[in-house]
């Protein structure tokens, strides 16, 4: 079973280190994504894993045969790996046909001509390219080259895809489309697919399990659902989730495990912890955290706000709302238009708030919330 | 162990070992040489030794140190060699860019006419062999001070004065055409690329025109002239068959001609020490360059497009103006090589009736009353064995250069950002830097005796072939560094995903996808080979002549009817070669780097 371990592995690029001590294992017919802001160090590892860059150290183990040990000397080539990568430009040979493309690679790995002849008909019309195998990589529009690379890449039958990025070069709505292509594919195929993103949306819509990480660490490793409702730290839980979620800098004002009081410039909230078991100090400083859908919209209270600025789209509305110089983002389902400057009732009616440490970014406990507006002051 | 295993698997990967071979290989060629000649300032040369009493060939000394710079002759050998290089680049210099300045911005920001035509014939001083100007203003101006007079005073009765014909002003004047395209190509590319919205929007906000050029226009081309004027000032400065042709009548010796005198003559030590000054102010010359030149590009000029700029009218100037730069230009390009022409028919220059014009020095003989009974061009041997020898040394450098140079990018680009790799950038660079004769002398220094497991490769004809591929691995290399940059690594990673190897990558994809880039890699050597005379002169013997260095000899036997069917011949070559590789490619010499 095409699983993939990767220990400890580390590169570093000179000086800089681009991976440090990374740890993940990849089960077998997953669909994981790797996603993180540039320079995170999500396309180095894909490229460690295929082959085409060698870690400093650590060990790579794909179906269970080690792949890559600086410490043995093992450094299979990325053709011994059997595996296929989708980049991100498609990099589709300009001087040969489409079907060319497909061919030379089988060609390479010494096919015989029945059987390249079956995979490239059975290739071209699981992706619909029938009629373009003729043509040369310049002829074909955007997403008509992806689907030949596509179809390059899994003439082989590799076990595992890596992709790189393959929809940033498409324009928004082909790519709403080829990602459903890609969910489809990823079943019709029945193989593992490591794919890198930036882009949180693609993660969260495609993956069976987001590897979100920065600077080089895995900052967290779980099911997407799982990191948008339970983030271990505050840069998860700003990363994943659009519109982006709140974050109010808070510090302890009262910390008796039952009556948790925390104060920001200008709120007074009492936290209620739901997970977690916070130990906290006086005056210790916090960032509380909480999602545009979790703060709900009323005609009158329990918290009195001001609308700054209200941006529908028709499904749904995202409206800022002010409460003296804190701005929060909440989401209204629906294409209600709000006036601006007109007063409107804020509650917080969830019980999966979040507390960070604003030290260290990690997430304490999850609780309710509510919020004392005689201390906070009217608005 | 651990070690042991990464060394093997960073060896398992192509770029790694070209990358190390190529970083041994050229150290040996490039900076091992550099080493040696500094040793030869300091040992006496077998020649010297009547004047160093009581030395031994190889011995240590300072003489030529201590004679060169302090010693009584110093003032002939160095000083004023040193003074009249220094005067001829500088005012090189000024003309270069008056000219090229000039030309620059009538075809860029006015509306003259022929804009295509002037374009093309002005750059064409530039890919024609420097002394074909030389021997052009020869042709017209020499006076009987050497002999026969040239087509002006045959044509008009009026005798030229020396420093006319001869020395320093024409030299400046030779180079200065020559290095005018240069100039004309870097400030002109500066002027068309500029975006257009940095004046526009000094104009919006209400600048005047001469305050746009002052405040907006000047400051932005400054670097590109800074930089045009250091390229040319070590160009001229180590140019030597202009001033070998033009001053040698008139003893105006500048630093090449003063090292080649030395170093064919009894004092090698002078030269290599000649040749070291030479070098260094070539080295810190050019490194001020890279510097200049990395300031400009943060500039970043060529962002926008540069559609409209409002070209300046020239009104009842236009047509009067563009007839008389075309027929100026007419006037250095093909009249030169018409001259070439007929003088290869006649036999007495200056003497234009019709029984003084003969196809002797093309098919006939050999007269033992004219010329020492040369044969004529058609039928001289020696000519054939030139010309074999100039063909077969600039293909063998053209091929070695050219893949060496594919080699060197394909390693620098897959290695981007490594210290090898910028190693290795730097030094296939280095050999610009190096004047072509100081480098000749390099080379004679350090393969005149064994060298390890390398035979004494003086007087053979791989040290000819090993030196142009030196020389013009820069080009070569800036070729293949960009042609392997512009493909992007994913190309081939992609086949590498297929196990496809590295010899196929390297044939089926690499090379068809980027073949005019990798073409003009094999193609500029080619061309600068055929036309390079001072960096094989030291270098080649009797035995392994080419067309130049032959030239170079008819010439200072007089024999100019050789010399200029020859010139003729290898300026033909040069031009149409230059046209493939423009059609072909759409690179050219001219958009090279300079030199």
């Amino acid at each position: 079973m095409p699983e993939i371990i990767i220990k400890n592995a580390t590169k570093r690029f000179g000086n800089v280190v681009a991976i440090e001590n990374l740890d993940i294992t990849i089960e077998d017919k997953g669909f994981v994504t790797l996603l993180g802001p540039s320079g995170c160090g999500k396309t180095t590892t894909l490229r460690m894993i295929s082959g085409l860059e060698s870690p400093t150290d650590g060990d790579i183990y794909i179906d269970g045969n080690l792949v890559f040990s600086a410490s043995k000397g093992i450094d299979l080539p990325p053709a011994k790996r059997d595996v296929g990568f989708l980049f991100q430009n498609y990099a589709l040979w300009p001087h040969m046909t489409v079907e060319k493309n497909i061919t030379f690679g089988l060609e390479n790995l010494k096919w015989d001509k029945a059987d390249t002849r079956h995979r490239v008909d059975e290739l071209s019309d699981l992706l619909r390219i029938e009629d373009m195998l003729e043509r040369y990589p310049n002829e074909l529009s955007g997403g008509q080259q992806q689907r030949v690379a596509i179809a390059r890449t899994l003439a082989p039958n590799p076990k595992v895809l890596f992709m790189d990025e393959p929809l940033s070069n498409l324009d928004a709505k082909l790519r709403i489309e080829m990602r459903a292509e890609l969910k489809r594919l990823h079943l019709e195929t029945n193989s593992t697919f490591v794919y890198v993103t930036h882009d949180q949306l693609e993660a969260m819509t495609l993956s069976s399990r987001i590897c979100l990480m920065k600077e080089g660490r895995v900052q967290q490793y779980a099911a997407p659902l799982e990191i948008y409702n339970h983030p271990t730290n505050c840069f998860c839980a700003e990363f994943v989730g659009n519109p982006t979620i709140n974050l109010i800098d808070v510090a302890c004002y009262k910390d008796d495990p039952g009556d948790i009081r925390l104060v920001s410039e200008d709120l007074h909230f009492y936290f209620k912890p739901v997970s977690g078991l916070p130990t906290l100090r006086k005056g210790a400083k916090f960032l509380l955290g909480l999602r545009p859908e979790h703060i709900s919209l009323t005609e009158n209270g329990p918290i009195n706000t001001k609308v700054y600025s209200t941006l529908p789209s028709g499904m749904e509305t995202i409206v800022i709302i002010r409460i003296k110089e804190t701005y929060l983002t909440s989401v209204v389902f629906g294409g209600l238009d709000f006036k601006v400057d007109s007063e409107i009732g804020m509650s917080l009616s969830s019980d999966n708030y979040f507390l960070f440490d604003k030290s260290s970014g990690s997430l304490i406990a999850t609780g309710s919330l509510s919020v004392d507006q005689k201390v906070s002051g009217e608005t | 162990m651990v070690a042991v295993h990464r060394v093997k698997t960073l060896l398992r990967k192509p770029e790694n070992v070209i990358l190390l071979c190529l970083l041994i290989i050229l150290t040996y060629l490039i900076l091992l040489p550099l080493f040696s000649i500094v040793g030869d300032t300091f040992k006496v040369h077998s020649s010297e030794l009547m004047r160093i009493k009581g030395s031994e060939t190889g011995d240590f000394t300072t003489y030529h140190w201590k004679s060169i710079f302090i010693g009584k002759y110093s003032r002939n050998i160095f000083y004023k060699p040193l003074f009249n290089t220094a005067l001829v680049a500088i005012t090189t210099c000024f003309i270069a860019i008056v000219l090229g300045g000039i030309f620059a911005w009538l075809v860029t920001r006015t509306d003259i006419q022929f804009k295509k035509l002037i374009s093309s014939l002005f750059i064409l001083p530039y890919i024609m062999p420097s002394w074909t100007l030389a021997m052009a203003w020869l042709n017209f101006f020499k006076n009987t001070y050497v002999g026969a007079p040239g087509f002006f005073t045959a044509l008009t009765g009026i005798q030229t004065p020396d420093w006319f014909a001869y020395g320093f002003f024409p030299i400046t004047v030779v180079l200065g055409l020559h290095y005018a395209p240069f100039a004309f190509i870097l400030i002109g590319g500066i002027l068309r690329n500029m975006d257009a919205n940095l004046e526009e929007a000094a104009q919006i906000l209400k600048a005047g025109r001469w305050r746009i050029i002052r405040r907006i226009t000047i400051p932005i081309v400054l670097p590109a002239v800074l930089s045009t004027i250091l390229l040319v000032f070590s160009s001229a400065m180590s140019a030597f068959a202009v001033p070998a042709f033009l001053g040698s009548p008139v003893r105006f010796q500048v630093l090449t001609t003063q090292l080649f005198r030395t170093l064919n003559g009894m004092s090698p030590g002078y030269g290599f020490l000649i040749a070291l000054v030479m070098i260094v102010i070539g080295a810190l010359i050019l490194t001020v360059n890279q510097i200049l030149v990395g300031k400009r590009k943060s500039f970043a000029t060529v962002t926008g497009k540069s559609s409209n700029i409002s070209l300046v009218n020239l009104k009842k100037l236009r047509t009067p103006l563009s007839i008389f730069l075309l027929v100026l230009l007419l006037l250095i390009t093909i009249v030169p090589l018409i001259t070439f022409a007929v003088e290869s028919f006649m036999v007495s220059s200056g003497n234009l009736t019709a029984e003084n014009f003969t196809t002797m020095f093309w098919n006939g003989e050999g007269r033992p009353d004219v010329l020492s009974g040369e044969p004529g061009i058609l039928r001289n041997k020696y000519i054939y064995i030139g010309l074999w020898n100039s063909v077969r040394l600039s293909v063998l450098v053209s091929l070695l250069a050219g893949s060496i140079g594919l080699l060197v990018g394909y390693a620098v680009v897959k290695k981007r950002g490594t210290v090898g790799a910028n190693t290795l950038d730097r030094l296939s660079f280095f050999p610009y830097l190096l004047p072509s004769m100081a480098f000749g002398a390099i080379y004679l220094s350090m393969f005149a005796v064994r060298r390890g497991f390398i035979p004494s490769l003086y007087g053979t004809f791989a040290i000819l072939v090993l030196i142009g591929t030196v020389k013009y691995l820069p080009f070569a290399s800036r070729a293949g560094i960009n042609a392997i940059f512009q493909l992007g690594r994913e190309i081939e990673e992609a086949a590498m995903i297929f196990g496809v190897s590295w010899w196929k990558r390297m044939v089926k994809i690499i090379i068809p996808i980027q073949k005019a880039g990798v073409l003009s890699g094999f193609l500029l050597p080619f061309i600068s080979s055929m036309r390079e005379l001072s960096l094989y002169i030291l270098l080649v013997t009797p035995s392994t002549k080419i067309l130049t260095t032959m030239l170079f000899q008819y010439n200072e036997k007089g024999w100019d009817q050789y010399a200029n069917a020859i010139i003729l011949f290898i300026v033909l070559v040069v031009i149409s070669l230059n046209l493939v590789v423009n059609k072909v490619t759409g690179a050219s010499i001219d958009k090279g780097i300079g030199g």
